[in-house]
């Protein structure tokens, strides 16, 4: 299947090379940076590229690209899946991932990789597994394996490979008992000119960091389970509990995971949080716009709106912008024409607001299109859906954990057309 | 002299130019001071050093291994080390590393393996050096040994005969205790490319495929994928080890075994009949990766073993492919069409078990239930795909983007399908250009008359959008749009006018194109839009736009005279300078202009074929001669130039505005073939349906002679007490079928489960599922009805397999259609019982019978012995099943109702699922399971019989396990079973009891106590336990509904409404 992986920075550097098989020349990215090169910007590189002996599959992420390549069929989403799950492990190893780290770390990488693919099939995926096999750097480990000449690599099979339950392994301790789990939703929306809204939906997870000591058996229900239209479960979540009771139940793995992702359909209207007023005009014969933006809070059920960030690709024409905020700081870039402005929180007495003028070039045509604004924020203690954690219960252990739960609305891609 | 420069690699990755040094043949380590420097920006040697001083605060030494590249391809390395940074030459680092490996300090060896893997990593030739490292392949150190096996992967084939010094290690390895170093050594083994080896590994893939851990025989299946791209030729021989591992039950061997296949002999479908039950079964529990494979292999299965569920629901959308069948086919089709169609049950199988998969949170597992459901799933069960799909729309770009691109050509020809999602693929400014048009693409096939307003009033925002290749796209859109919704199609024509004067050319341009092929399509008084359009030819610069309008004048010259001529006359002018595709145009406008208008146009025409004439372009000159010939009447012109007209002004027909996608789908959904429109190398094609059904039975598992033994015993169940002594034995023949390790990990697993012990590694999670609900159950405080309700839902599934198992047990029995005919009685008898509010889940519940019945038993054995492991009770009957109406005779008296039409009949399957009596936590080791066989009560006729499995998880033995104290509520009743008298450790007992529950749901609390301790439990009996099945006829059964429901009143109204 995936026959070799290249990865390449961002200035087109192949800096590791790892081959499953036999060896493939580092040559046939030539058709790589060529595909790269027609496409201007990274993310418009296409995934697949075909080149006459092999594909080329690649996936963008941290500025490096992961490029894998295939001689034959293959289902193109195997691939690429396997790509992004070899990302997140490399963060979950490192904690970020990005190419000092990776050539700092190119033993571990080396060695991780190994054994994430047996003759280019994924063999370990799981990290919890692939974490007992080697054991991730730290500054402690590195320090003790000078000394007494230990190593990373875990001499034993790990339990959980052959185990009924693969994702956790056996024998964890932990003197605090503690189960968080996050409830993040954020908002899918664009909203037009005149503030309606065009197409909004919830895209909610359940993040959970679970540390328990043994084998507990863990069950989640909701107050109002019926609101999630669609979820995709950790293989750990038992399907057929949920299918018959709404009741998530599950044996948690070790440490952070995502337990449950869902989607609340655009159906049910979704609230939405903020409003966004605008003037943004360009005049056809002078070289100035004119430009002016007030974010406030809508339907907010009393919380605050914090972390609010707005920004703007602006059109080509517009050279520079002054513009003076009544709150907060903004930039803007004059090369790639980006404007951000950082707001911070929202106080509903005084609205934050930016406004100034943008100089245009010269005698050129004015912009066709007003630009689109892209807002983020967030908002504690609130899941916008109304979806709401009835209670956790653990079972097959003795002690009592300590429980916490949070809710978290954020803006996804949410988009304001003006 | 050649120069070359060496470039300090900061981490920065800034690269600074430092020193220029000769051509290899002058160069030593005394030539580089000598040498000049070239370029300013070049230094001596010694301020490299300076340079090497200035920079060693910041960053770490090591990154300053310099490479200085000659004209050839050797590299060499600047030694970090050396003293005054002086270039040293290949063989002098690798001298280093050699001594470092050959040094007795496993720290030496291990830095000095650590840098060769960078070495490797970064892409550079390390393979000098293999002598050294080969001689530590059988290093103690774990971790060298496995950089080792990187670089021996890594350079064996190109020093083949010394990699055959390693083999010995591999062999010894193969023999260790540890699975994991036994997988390993196989790994490496298999993935030297070294021809010489192959009876080696030929060898020691067999012994590895009969292996007891699931994990080596895992490493097994991916040996023969190796070994088998190294030599083709032992094809035959791995088939057979194929065969042999695709019986494999480990879900761990499962996916990698099918990969094989695919790889190795994707043609011998035949292997899998006998192993696709399992395999539909497993699906679930398999890893994901292993998931994709089997589906996909499974969907190509599939469709050359059933036959077309889609004819059934023909309708419109099948039209389309009816089209294409000749009349006979149709008719075929209909007079199928009239026998009722039946879905194989081996088909629905696989429909049924991958659709929990929908919920993976793996993209690509979720793409191959889709593609399954596309291809195999009867159109009307198509639907559940979208709302999944659609989920993986928010995930990474490239995942959107293989997605999007399988939906466009699913939306061509299920319109439906995505249509209640079409707010999900609007666009965002943010999205990248790919995602944009892919998008787009599913709009136009999503647009129907209902939803066009809405979706061109979005596209007016796209088609001002800064991105102008999405503008352009855009309006190619719109014009589809207006092609095939004829009520737009004038609003979208105005839309587009509009466009023209729109100030970006791309749009202008791309708007002309698409306005010529709308008016192409409907010629009709369109002059005015031609006459602007003319007025465009003076601004618009885009070639094609211009081709496009002058190919539009000269389409419809006799509509506008006037302009005509004097378009032409503006074009000679510029001729010389325009595109060839222009000039085409231009010669094509002269020549209608000459045979329409040949008054005003002749000089002019016959000015521009001379400017044709000596064209650079062969084509234009090509073409100029070819039309001077057919207009321009001469001697030597032929009778063509009659018809000159006729073929200039001939109608076309208009173009046909089509979707990219629309010729993707003979390609299978979610392959790369599919992605990339073309096949790719190694793609399976999906074969047609077959017209007639192979035979069905080939999938059938045959029953072994060992199972033939048991079977009437395992049937006997039903009201036998059995015989709990052999459950011990028979659990030791199942668990040597499956592999040590997995013997130990079901050890602490409790036995009776039925599942664990039928595969141990692989089911359980499906197990504890069934465990848990069931536990809540017994916690819930939900009327019975309810929980009965839940009860069903959440069983369905095992129902189904329980159905099977049962009958598997029946099939050597002559029995068995009795107790089937019944099956459906039993149905009808819960029905009555549960009452109308049930009515929606007995219907459920109605078609699985039917199911289960043609649903032919796969391992058979296993399954088998199940069943019989869970049943004990103390006395054996030997003879089969009593005859439904024999037994109502016997034992059927204690339903208060009965009348002589209702007989009780055995059960139609007895559900596995166990209930935790007591945790072996809170049960100081000693853990107690019941289940309800379902069986008449020996004890009692009023009784429920119950099953209690004792497990001793201690390592003491447990003696004298009785009932103690029973704390029963009035009028409940209970025969505890025979003490036990010890319980050896890892022991397993099963006793039964009885307990009459009375008919309510109310529990029963009694002490477990053994010698030293009491632990007080409590059995709370689900509604359907109480039950007996009983079997009447629709008639008997409706009067009793009857009785049972109503007052007389309503009962009186119930006869009339009859």
């Amino acid at each position: 299947m995936i026959h070799s992986l290249f990865l390449i920075n961002s200035s087109g550097d192949i800096f590791l090379e790892k081959h499953w098989k036999s060896v493939v020349s580092r040559s046939v990215c030539d058709y790589f940076f060529e595909a790269q090169e027609r496409a201007t910007e990274a993310e418009n590189v296409p995934p697949v590229i075909p080149t006459p002996h092999h594909y080329l599959l690649s996936v963008y992420r941290h500025k490096i690209f992961f490029v894998a390549v295939i001689q034959t069929e293959v289902p193109p989403l195997f691939v690429i899946e396997f790509l992004h799950r070899v990302v997140d492990t490399f963060q979950d190893y490192f904690g970020v991932c990005s190419e000092p780290v990776i050539k700092d770390n190119v033993v571990v990488v080396y060695e991780v990789l190994e054994e994430m693919l047996d003759n280019g099939f994924p063999l370990a995926t799981e990290s919890n597994i692939l974490k007992e096999l080697i054991k991730p750097p730290t500054i402690l480990r590195t320090v003790v394996n000078t000394i007494t000449g230990s190593t990373n690599v875990g001499d034993q099979l790990p339990t959980g490979q052959l185990s009924v339950v693969p994702w956790r392994r056996t024998g964890v301790k932990y003197t605090n008992n503690e189960a968080y789990f996050d409830v993040i939703e954020e908002i899918d929306a664009i909203i037009d000119k005149s503030g309606s809204t065009i197409t909004a939906e919830i895209q909610g997870v359940i993040d959970a960091c679970v540390k328990l000591t043994g084998m507990p058996d863990l069950t989640l229900s909701f107050m109002n389970p019926r609101l999630l239209d669609d979820v995709s479960f950790h293989p750990c979540v038992r399907f057929k509990r949920w299918e018959s009771e709404r009741i998530l139940s599950f044996i948690p793995p070790d440490g952070n995971f995502r337990l449950l992702s869902y989607h609340v359909s655009a159906q049910n209207l979704v609230a939405i949080p903020v409003y966004v007023k605008h003037s943004i005009s360009f005049r056809d014969s002078s070289a100035l716009g004119r430009f002016e933006i007030t974010v406030g809070p809508k339907q907010t059920m009393g919380k605050t709106i914090e972390g609010v960030l707005v920004s703007s690709q602006m059109p080509k024409g517009v050279l520079n912008m002054s513009l003076t905020p009544s709150q907060g700081t903004h930039t803007f870039d004059p090369v790639t024409k980006m404007l951000s402005w950082d707001v911070g929180k929202i106080n509903p007495q005084k609205l934050p607001s930016l406004k100034g003028t943008m100089s245009l070039q010269a005698g050129a045509p004015k912009p066709d299109e007003n630009p689109t604004v892209n807002l983020q924020f967030k908002i504690q203690q609130l899941a916008i859906s109304g979806l709401k954690v009835n209670r956790l219960d653990m079972y097959g252990e003795k002690y009592k954990p300590f429980k916490g739960i949070k809710y978290m609305t954020k803006a996804g891609k949410f988009q304001v057309r003006t | 002299m050649h120069f070359h420069f060496i470039y300090f690699k900061h981490r920065g990755q800034r690269e600074i130019p430092c020193l220029l040094v000769p051509s290899p043949n002058t160069c030593s380590s005394q030539s580089w001071t000598k040498l000049k420097p070239r370029a300013k920006s070049s230094v001596w040697l010694s301020h490299l050093v300076v340079e090497a001083d200035y920079f060693r605060p910041l960053t770490r030494l090591q990154e300053y291994i310099l490479s200085v590249s000659w004209s050839g391809e050797q590299t060499w390395d600047l030694h970090p080390r050396a003293p005054a940074w002086v270039a040293t030459d290949p063989t002098l680092v690798n001298e280093d590393l050699k001594q470092m490996l050959e040094s007795n300090k496993d720290s030496a060896k291990l830095d000095a393996m650590k840098r060769i893997v960078g070495m490797i990593a970064k892409g550079r030739n390390a393979s000098e050096l293999f002598p050294a490292v080969v001689k530590n392949v059988a290093s103690k150190n774990i971790e060298i040994k496995k950089l080792v096996y990187v670089y021996l992967v890594r350079y064996a084939e190109e020093q083949q005969d010394l990699a055959l010094l390693s083999i010995s290690t591999f062999q010894r390895a193969l023999k260790d205790p540890n699975q994991l170093i036994r997988a390993s050594a196989l790994r490496v083994l298999s993935s030297i490319r070294v021809p010489i080896i192959v009876p080696i590994m030929m060898l020691a893939i067999k012994d590895a495929s009969a292996d007891l851990s699931p994990y080596v025989r895992k490493n097994a299946a991916h040996a023969i994928q190796k070994l088998y791209s190294l030599d083709p030729e032992q094809k035959e021989m791995l088939i057979e080890v194929i065969e042999k591992l695709l019986k494999d039950k480990s879900t761990l061997v499962a996916g990698s075994v099918v990969m094989a296949f695919e790889e190795v002999c994707p043609e011998r479908i035949d292997l899998i009949h006998k192993n696709y039950r399992k395999l539909c079964n497993l699906l679930v529990d398999v890893e994901e990766w292993g998931q994709v494979v089997i589906i996909h292999m499974l969907t190509r299965y599939a469709r050359t073993q059933f036959v077309s569920p889609w004819k059934e629901d023909g309708g419109a959308e099948d039209s389309e492919k009816n089209f294409y069948e000749s009349d006979d086919e149709q008719r075929e089709g209909t007079e199928r069409r009239k026998k009722p169609y039946a879905m194989d049950p081996d088909h629905r199988l696989l429909i049924r078990n991958t659709k929990p998969l929908l919920q993976s949170r793996n993209a690509a597992v979720v793409m191959a239930v889709a593609q399954l459901y596309w291809h195999i799933s009867p159109k009307s069960e198509a639907g559940v795909i979208s709302k999944s799909l659609v989920r993986l729309l928010r995930s990474n770009r490239e995942v959107q983007y293989i997605v999007l691109q399988n939906i466009a050509t699913m939306s061509i020809q299920r319109k439906g399908m995505f249509e209640p999602y079409l707010k999900s693929f609007y666009v965002r400014s943010t999205d990248p250009t790919m995602i944009k048009t892919l998008k787009l693409e599913i709009l136009t096939n999503l647009a129907n008359e209902a939803n066009v307003s809405t979706l061109l009033r979005e596209f007016q925002t796209y088609v001002r959008s800064q991105d102008k290749q999405f503008a352009a796209a855009t309006i190619q859109t719109v014009g589809r749009c207006a092609s095939s919704i004829s009520e737009v199609s004038d609003s979208c024509l105005s839309g587009l006018v509009c466009l023209l004067s729109s100030r970006d050319e791309v749009v202008v341009a791309e708007s002309v194109v698409v306005i010529k092929k709308l008016l192409q399509m409907r010629p009709a008084q369109h002059g005015e839009i031609i006459k602007h359009m003319a007025k465009l030819l003076d601004s618009i610069t885009v070639p094609v736009a211009r081709a496009s309008i002058l190919w539009l004048i000269g389409e419809n010259c006799e509509r506008v005279p006037k302009i005509a001529p004097d378009v032409l006359r503006k074009m000679a002018k510029s001729f010389t300078s325009e595109d060839d595709l222009v000039k085409l145009q231009i010669l094509n406008l002269g020549a209608k202009l000459y045979l329409t208008n040949s008054k005003q146009t002749k000089l002019l025409t016959q000015y521009i074929l001379n400017l044709g004439k000596y064209d650079q372009n062969y084509d234009i000159r090509d073409r100029t001669r070819f039309i001077r010939q057919l207009i321009v009447p001469n001697e030597k012109s032929g009778a063509l130039s009659k018809y000159a007209k006729k073929i200039f002004l001939a109608q076309k027909p208009a173009p046909l505005l089509e979707s990219p996608f629309k010729d993707r789908d003979h390609f299978q959904l979610g392959t790369l073939s599919h992605t990339l429109n073309t096949k790719a190398a190694g793609y399976l094609e999906l074969s047609n349906w077959p017209e007639v059904a192979p035979d069905p039975s080939v999938r059938n598992v045959e029953v072994v002679e060992l199972t033939k033994e048991w079977t009437p015993a395992g049937k006997a169940k039903k009201e036998n007490p059995a015989k709990k002594f052999y459950s011990e034995s028979e659990e030791e023949e199942d668990s040597s079928d499956s592999s040590s390790e997995s013997e130990s990990e079901s050890g602490s697993e409790s036995e009776e489960e039925a599942d664990s012990s039928e595969d141990s590694s692989a089911s359980s999670p499906n197990e504890q599922e069934g465990e848990s609900a069931s536990e809540s159950e017994g916690r819930s405080k939900r009327t019975a009805k309810k929980s009965w309700k839940t009860r069903a839902k959440s069983d369905s599934e095992d129902e189904e397999k329980e159905n099977e198992k049962s009958k598997s047990s029946d099939s050597s029995s002559a029995e068995s259609s009795s107790a089937e005919g019944s099956s459906s009685d039993a149905e009808s008898e819960s029905e009555s019982d549960s009452g109308p509010d049930s009515r929606k889940v007995t219907k459920e519940k109605e078609g699985r019978p039917k199911q289960a019945r043609s649903t032919l038993p796969k391992d058979v054995s296993l399954l088998d012995l199940d069943d019989f492991n869970s049943v004990s009770t103390p006395v054996a009957l030997p003879t089969p099943v009593l005859s439904p109406s024999l037994r109502a005779d016997l034992e059927g008296l204690n339903l208060s109702t009965t009348s002589s039409v209702i007989n009780v009949s055995s059960p139609v399957f007895v559900p596995m699922k166990t209930h935790v009596l007591l945790h072996r936590m809170s049960g100081k080791g000693l853990a107690a399971h019941y289940f309800f066989p379902r069986q008449p009560c020996i004890f009692g006729a009023k009784m429920v019989s119950v099953q209690i499995t004792l497990n001793n998880t201690t390592d003491q033995k447990i003696e004298n396990i009785h009932v103690g104290e029973k704390k029963l509520p009035a009028g409940m009743q209970m025969h505890a079973f025979s003490p036990v008298d010890s319980l050896e450790p890892e022991g397993s007992v099963t006793v039964s009891m009885g307990i009459d529950f009375c008919d309510s749901t109310q529990t029963a609390s009694f002490q477990l106590c053994t010698k030293d301790d009491c632990f007080s439990v409590n059995i709370q009996p689900p509604v359907g336990e109480l039950l007996l099945p009983v079997a009447m006829s629709e008639k008997d059964f409706k009067k009793e509904q009857a009785c049972l429901c109503f007052t007389p009143a309503q009962q009186a109204q119930a006869c009339s409404l009859e």
